[in-house]
């Protein structure tokens, strides 16, 4: 279970403190997809850096399974799989094959398994035409799937995205939907951001809403058509932020 | 690990083509052009090389005068001689009074106008002909006038001045231009070789949303930042031993300035030295280069900083053409200057082992100063991860 508890961050901008996470507690059970909800400057961006340890904290923890990740950096990040944003993190001078490889060595991967890996995501994502293409003359959908199939090489057992969809036409995104539900079969931890409320409630049992680095819901999406007695997401989002409602 | 990410840097930053023109094209072609034309300005012009002009109506006994005096000379009859000069035509240009021959019987003095044009150093050169010429027949017409009054031509003789240069004129003036050419043009190569990799590997990557991929691996931060310092400081040594080799080589076809090596007491301890700084200087300079590429957000806005790096390193070098000629080894302990110094010190033979080794020190402290300040940069992730 990845929980955090009572976590804040503050970044200086020009002598003014920005609040990007302020006091955020939350739980995230093992084989959920979780979706993060929030507007521009939420501090969801800040949340899933904290969650994958590239910033720490000021205060509070976020353990996973009752572990600080901060005491374990390591061991964390080669169970964890992020992408931020929709195609990025990519070589563009190298093969979408040897960015695989290379990421597949980043995480230990010998290179026996390394080349089954990859043979198999290129199969799963219909990339096999491409692969040692190099990267730079894709179109953004071949780059998504690249990209995707780089996060997941060194098979992760929690995936981590930040607004992956943003920017992409309707056939990547759908790329993408289909891969993340998938995965939920698979029973693999999920966290995405999104502003794109049907993809959330398509694809999310969970869903964590943000607002101004506070979170203003938090629990099951059922639950909460149930408790709102609506299953418009994007109404019941507004609403949320109207009412100032704070999750404790 | 090192070896894993050194190894991808390394074939990324060969696969950009700007990257290898930097690395390896620019080199050739500014050394080749540099090296050609620092011995074109080497060449002493001949005097079949000179047009001097004079006007029309000058005296046609002047005229044959001066071509007795000079037979390889090229005269040139013209209406304005300050408008030859001007419009390239003549070097040189002669006015003499009119009934010369006459003042001169007269014991008088003859008035002669020399014009040339001081921006242009063959014009220079011309006049100088000239009035070594005119100045010959000063001497002979002081002798005859001597003679005439019965008077020993010596009496206007006090002293006389043999030059005794310690060295071959030329070679000397060979080695200077290459005491210039060298410390200039090498530090400059080698900052052209790492900068666009620099560029690439920490501005690049942040634009590029790699570097937060790369910094969300379980690899610790400082095996990532070794590998990319060593694949920058690797492309400026590269720069640099190519710069000396292609320098070397061409300097053989040249027709002057070669003769400014043999200034050089042992080469080949001066060349082993010479790669000794280049991969200290290149090696510190990747991690000097490093730092505005940290702090950019973007390759465009690492470029920005270009002219601030070239600055640091040009600067002292710059600064050396002020210092007098005399060894100083303490001078040595300034980084980029040292270089010029060890150049020019080679060049009048008076470099000593102790001033290379200061020159090694300043550079390796500067490593160890260096280092650990970019790794702290490199490790926050304010930094690091940009706007």
């Amino acid at each position: 279970m990845l929980k955090a508890d009572r976590i804040s961050k503050q970044f200086k901008d020009k002598k003014q403190v920005v609040k990007a996470v302020d006091y955020l507690s939350f739980e995230v059970t093992e084989g959920r997809v979780v979706g993060l909800l929030g507007e521009n400057g939420a501090g969801k961006t800040t949340l899933l850096r904290m969650l994958c340890t590239l910033i720490e904290p000021d205060e509070g923890a976020i353990t996973i399974n009752g572990t600080d990740i901060f005491k374990q950096k390591e061991k964390v990040r080669a169970s964890m799989g992020v992408l931020f944003g929709a195609e990025t993190g990519l070589y563009g001078r190298l093969t979408a094959r040897e960015n695989m490889e290379y990421f597949a060595s980043l995480y230990s991967i010998g290179k026996h398994d390394a080349k089954n890996r990859i043979e198999q995501l290129a199969k799963r994502f219909g990339m096999r035409k491409y692969l040692d293409r190099r990267v730079e003359g894709f179109s953004k959908g071949m780059r998504q799937k690249v990209a995707i199939a780089r996060t997941m090489v060194h098979d992760p057992a929690i995936l981590l995205f930040d607004e992956p969809t943003t920017g992409l036409d309707i056939t990547s995104s759908n790329i993408f939907r289909e891969f993340v539900y998938q995965l939920r079969e698979e029973g693999k931890t999920i966290v995405f951001s999104s502003h794109m409320m049907d993809e959330v409630s398509q694809l999310c049992q969970d869903v964590i809403m943000m607002h101004q680095g506070q979170i203003v819901y938090q629990g099951g999406l059922k639950e909460l058509y149930e408790q709102e007695n609506s299953q418009d997401l994007n109404y019941l989002f507004t609403t949320k932020i109207v009412r100032g409602d704070t999750y404790v | 690990m090192f070896k894993t990410i050194f190894m991808k840097e390394f074939k990324d930053t060969l696969r950009d083509r700007r990257s290898l023109m930097l690395v390896i094209l620019m080199p050739i072609v500014m050394m080749t052009g540099l090296t050609f034309l620092y011995d074109k300005m080497l060449q002493k012009p001949e005097a079949d090389e000179f047009t001097v002009a004079v006007n029309h109506h000058t005296d046609p006994a002047f005229v044959q005068k001066l071509k007795d005096s000079i037979p390889d000379i090229k005269l040139s009859q013209v209406d304005n001689v300050k408008e030859a000069i001007d419009e390239k035509e003549a070097q040189a240009g002669i006015t003499v009074e009119k009934g010369w021959q006459t003042k001169l019987q007269d014991h008088q003095a003859v008035q002669v106008e020399l014009h040339y044009d001081p921006a242009s150093q063959k014009s220079e050169a011309a006049s100088n002909l000239v009035t070594a010429t005119i100045a010959q027949w000063q001497t002979e017409m002081t002798s005859e006038r001597l003679k005439e009054i019965n008077a020993d031509s010596n009496i206007t003789t006090s002293f006389v001045v043999k030059n005794m240069p310690v060295k071959n004129e030329e070679d000397a003036f060979a080695s200077m231009m290459l005491g210039i050419l060298i410390p200039i043009l090498i530090p400059i190569a080698i900052v052209n070789g790492g900068l666009p990799a620099a560029s690439e590997l920490f501005a690049g990557e942040k634009e590029k949303k790699t570097m937060e991929a790369l910094l969300i691996t379980p690899v610790k931060p400082g095996k990532i930042l070794l590998a990319k310092w060593s694949v920058i400081s690797l492309l400026g040594i590269f720069t640099g031993i190519l710069c000396i080799t292609v320098l070397s080589v061409e300097i053989q076809f040249t027709e002057n300035l070669k003769n400014g090596f043999s200034a050089i007491q042992s080469p080949v301890q001066f060349f082993a030295m010479s790669l000794f700084l280049v991969v200290l200087f290149a090696t510190m300079l990747s991690a000097l280069i490093s730092i505005p590429s940290m702090l950019a957000n973007s390759i465009k806005e690492s470029g920005y900083y270009t002219m601030p790096v070239m600055g640091l390193i040009t600067v002292p070098i710059l600064g050396g053409f002020m210092l007098g000629d005399t060894l100083n080894i303490w001078l040595y302990a300034v980084p980029s200057l040292n270089l010029f110094l060890f150049v020019r010190d080679a060049f009048s033979q008076q470099l000593t082992t102790g001033a290379f080794f200061i020159a090694i020190g300043s550079y390796v402290a500067l490593i160890v100063i260096l280092f650990p300040f970019i790794s702290r940069m490199f490790k926050s992730r304010k930094v690091m991860l940009g706007k």
